[in-house]
């Protein structure tokens, strides 16, 4: 077959494009990872200590080094990565008003084989954490506030400005958002969900026939567990407390258990979030579920006071009623997770025969257990103590028999505890929120009233 | 080329429509037409076929009858379109028109699309009929490979499909480009020596040429015969296309070509193999594309948009309708290549 003019053209042009396409691949992968996000931004200022470190990169990651990221200061954590993003979790909080510059390795590796093509690095300014409570507006209904608190000045701002009154309040890991519950006429409640600075206030879940509330955030932040009781019809008294799943970006919410006779309520969520604590009416007792695997176990349990889960996520505290025949104390349990066994914590004062110790709060280290206490069968206020985790060095921080404490928190560097106060002497009195040093007990007010107080980190 | 008769009698007529397709082609359009209807039958009863031969047999024929069916209207239009161009426009205005010079004429032919918006079906006839008017080789060149992506149809199914963005952006600019280069190439091309003698000549509706008919509704008339002998002669070409399609994709199923390629390159190759194979009609490949989106880069995904519509198993079968068999093979060699240049590079350099 002979070539015109023609063919000889198009094989030549074919002969050239092939060999610039040899060429380019060849040349080889020009390409780098791309960074697409970064949370904090860089230079961003009062970014919680919690925060999460969040890197987006251009394409999914595939394997990445536990030291791919590192903080200076140095800060202990875990790197994931999950589908583009790689995430650093601070094993324990930043330190308030400080500087942390991050560096992210370059050796990271993406889906497709590239790599960053120098190391990735800024830095960020914690704020001071701020306090979150509930307090009531001028027109009597509860709302979320938030306390700044520097030095002996307390500043005050409602946070919420709803018609209806906040139930309770869940903040998110990072401390970034917060999801409450608001309750509505005729019993039924409904979860919002609002940015720590006040932004983007929305309806989560919407629950026209039940009340929906006792929020607990997953640590990814995406996901929450929550208490939900069937209201047939409004004002009705509602129904029995089940368990559900709520996915805060899709608004989709199904039982936590196939199972509908399963009841539950105050869902605690280990630090991890490899595990779920609830109480069980039916069981009588602390349900233990492995929300990795579905394994379980079963605490009992008398009180049906939530369980506090210990930072680390390997040990919760319990408060446990035991009775004899002449006596009955609340004492204080710690149940390790690995061994299963029980540890009684609580210690009868010198000349006392039983104990009455309640609402623990672990400390930010899981060294130390802030609690209230007060004297069996005598008509006090209940006072706030902290005790090392095995029970040793009980030391009363309070001591104030007309006042009664409770819901203690500790701040996210340990010194303080925050709590909400009530005078047992006052007529009318109202539900205080204080917060106490414990290196030397001064005490500073908060707010007045207030209920509920936590650190927004 | 052609010449304007003064009258037509039914005799002129009749020998005309034989002449435009001719006993043998007749015979083998019956026979496909016969496979047709069968295949029909059994895609609508599927107990036709014995029970072993069912499961094969039956993709095979749902993929063929998917193909097909597709692609049937957009013919029956491009085939109107044809006999619409053959009664009412003369090679005279069309002369008028397009440009002489090289790169003018290529630039124009692959933005002809929006005048004559037809997917890779129905452009086929088109071109043909506009070769038959004169239209110069590189402008019908570009029209034939541009025409499928660039029309309006295609615009505001990739947008809807994708949205503004590199995808949208990319397949109308490359899709232009490239068939704009190979206008170009073809330039240099002697009519008589890529298209077929009857096209070339067009020679069979010589009768019909503007300004034969007498009234408007003859004149309709005239043009709907000549769509139909047009869709006759080139949906042989569609059916043997759709059958070797349905084939390929009945025995190298889809995802085993998706598996293929997960590289910057292996995936243009593997998106490329798969357009050709699945022939989707460029209006609604866009919705297709969007499945891969999790799984492909955004290059590879433009080699599947911009490479399937030029060519395609039953396009490139139809295109022996029109060009000789020389001038096929690198009606698809040159598109591929470019596409697979285009998109290479960004796979390796651009990322996105």
């Amino acid at each position: 077959m002979s070539l015109t003019r023609f063919d000889r053209i198009v094989i030549s042009v074919l002969t050239v494009l092939a060999l610039l396409i040899t060429a380019v691949i060849l040349y080889g992968d020009q390409l780098a990872l791309e960074v697409v996000d970064i949370v904090p931004a860089p230079e961003a200022d009062q970014i919680s200590t919690r925060a999460t470190i969040q890197v987006t990169l251009s394409e999914a990651l595939v394997d990445v080094p536990e030291t791919a990221v590192t903080l200076d200061p140095p800060i202990p954590g875990t790197v994931s990565i999950q589908g583009t993003q790689l995430i650093f979790r601070p094993d324990v909080p930043l330190a308030a008003n400080s500087s942390y510059r991050v560096t992210v390795a370059a050796n990271i590796v993406g889906e497709n084989g590239h790599q960053l093509e120098e190391p990735l690095s800024w830095q960020f300014q914690t704020g001071q954490p701020r306090i979150l409570y509930i307090s009531w507006d001028d027109e009597a209904a509860d709302q979320l506030y938030l306390a700044n608190v520097d030095g002996d000045t307390v500043t005050t701002t409602p946070l919420t400005q709803t018609d209806a009154d906040v139930l309770d309040f869940a903040i998110k890991p990072d401390g970034s958002q917060i999801a409450y519950a608001i309750l509505r006429e005729g019993g039924a409640a409904d979860l919002w969900l609002i940015d720590s600075d006040g932004s983007n206030n929305r309806q989560l879940l919407a629950c026209p026939d039940a009340a929906c509330s006792q929020a607990q955030w997953l640590p990814d932040g995406r996901r929450l567990i929550y208490e939900r009781r069937n209201i047939p019809t409004p004002g009705a008294p509602p129904g029995n407390p089940r368990l559900w799943w709520l996915d805060v970006t899709s608004g989709e919410t199904v039982p936590l258990f196939q199972n509908s006779q399963m009841l539950g309520l105050y869902p605690r969520i280990s630090t991890n979030g490899q595990w779920l604590s609830f109480v069980s009416p039916i069981d009588q007792g602390i349900q233990l579920y492995n929300l990795e695997d579905g394994t379980g176990m079963l605490i009992p349990n008398q009180m049906g006071s939530p369980a506090v889960w210990r930072p680390q996520s390997d040990r919760l505290l319990i408060t446990n009623i035991n009775t004899s025949s002449t006596n009955w104390s609340v004492e204080l349990t710690s149940v390790d997770l690995a061994s299963e066994g029980v540890t009684v914590l609580s210690q009868p004062m010198p000349g006392e025969d039983s104990v009455d110790d309640s609402a623990p709060a672990w400390s930010p280290d899981g060294e130390w257990i802030a609690y209230g206490r007060k004297l069996p069968r005598t008509p006090m206020g209940r006072q706030i103590w902290v005790m090392r985790a095995d029970g040793s060095e009980a030391l009363a921080i309070t001591n104030d028999p007309q006042i009664h404490h409770g819901e203690i928190a500790w701040s996210p560097d340990g010194r303080f505890l925050l709590y909400q106060q009530y005078n047992l002497e006052e007529l009318y009195a109202k539900p205080t929120v204080w917060l106490v040093e414990i290196a030397t007990g001064q005490r500073t007010e908060i707010a007045s009233p207030g209920t509920l107080p936590a650190w927004l980190p | 080329m052609a010449q304007v008769k003064e009258k037509h009698s039914p005799e002129v007529e009749k020998v005309g429509r034989e002449t435009a397709v001719s006993n043998p082609a007749r015979n083998f359009g019956r026979i496909l037409g016969a496979i047709v209807i069968l295949l029909l039958l059994i895609g609508i009863f599927p107990n036709l076929i014995p029970s072993g031969l069912n499961e094969k047999f039956q993709t095979f024929v749902t993929i063929f009858l998917g193909i097909f069916i597709e692609a049937v209207p957009f013919l029956l239009a491009g085939s109107l379109v044809s006999g619409l161009i053959e009664v009412f426009v003369d090679k005279a205005s069309l002369a008028r028109y397009v440009p002489k010079r090289a790169v003018p004429a290529a630039f124009v032919g692959s933005l002809l699309g929006f005048a004559f918006p037809v997917c890779e079906c129905g452009v086929v006839p088109v071109t043909r009929r506009l070769y038959q008017k004169g239209l110069p080789v590189s402008v019908g060149i570009a029209f034939l490979l541009s025409a499928p992506v660039i029309n309006p149809v295609v615009l505001v199914s990739t947008y809807v499909a994708f949205g503004w963005g590199p995808v949208l952006i990319g397949r109308f600019v490359f899709s232009i480009l490239i068939a704009f280069t190979v206008g170009l190439i073809f330039q240099f091309a002697p009519p008589d020596e890529i298209v077929l003698p009857q096209t070339d000549e067009g020679h069979e509706h010589d009768h019909f040429a503007m300004g034969a008919g007498n009234g408007r509704s003859q004149r309709f008339w005239q043009a709907f015969t000549i769509a139909g002998d047009d869709f006759i002669d080139m949906v042989r070409y569609l059916i043997i296309g759709s059958i070797l399609a349905a084939t390929m994709q009945t025995f190298v199923p889809q995802s085993t070509l998706i598996s293929f390629g997960s590289g910057p390159v292996t995936s243009v190759v593997a998106m490329m193999v798969l357009a050709f194979v699945l022939s989707i009609c460029s209006t609604v490949d866009a919705f297709l594309a969007l499945s891969f989106v999790n799984s492909f880069t955004t290059g590879s995904i433009l080699s599947f948009l911009v490479f399937g519509p030029m060519v395609d198993i039953k396009s490139a079968l139809m295109f022996l309708g029109v060009f000789r068999r020389r001038v096929v093979l690198y009606l698809i060699l040159l598109p591929l290549l470019l596409t697979m240049l285009i998109t290479v590079f960004i796979n390796l350099n651009l990322g996105w």
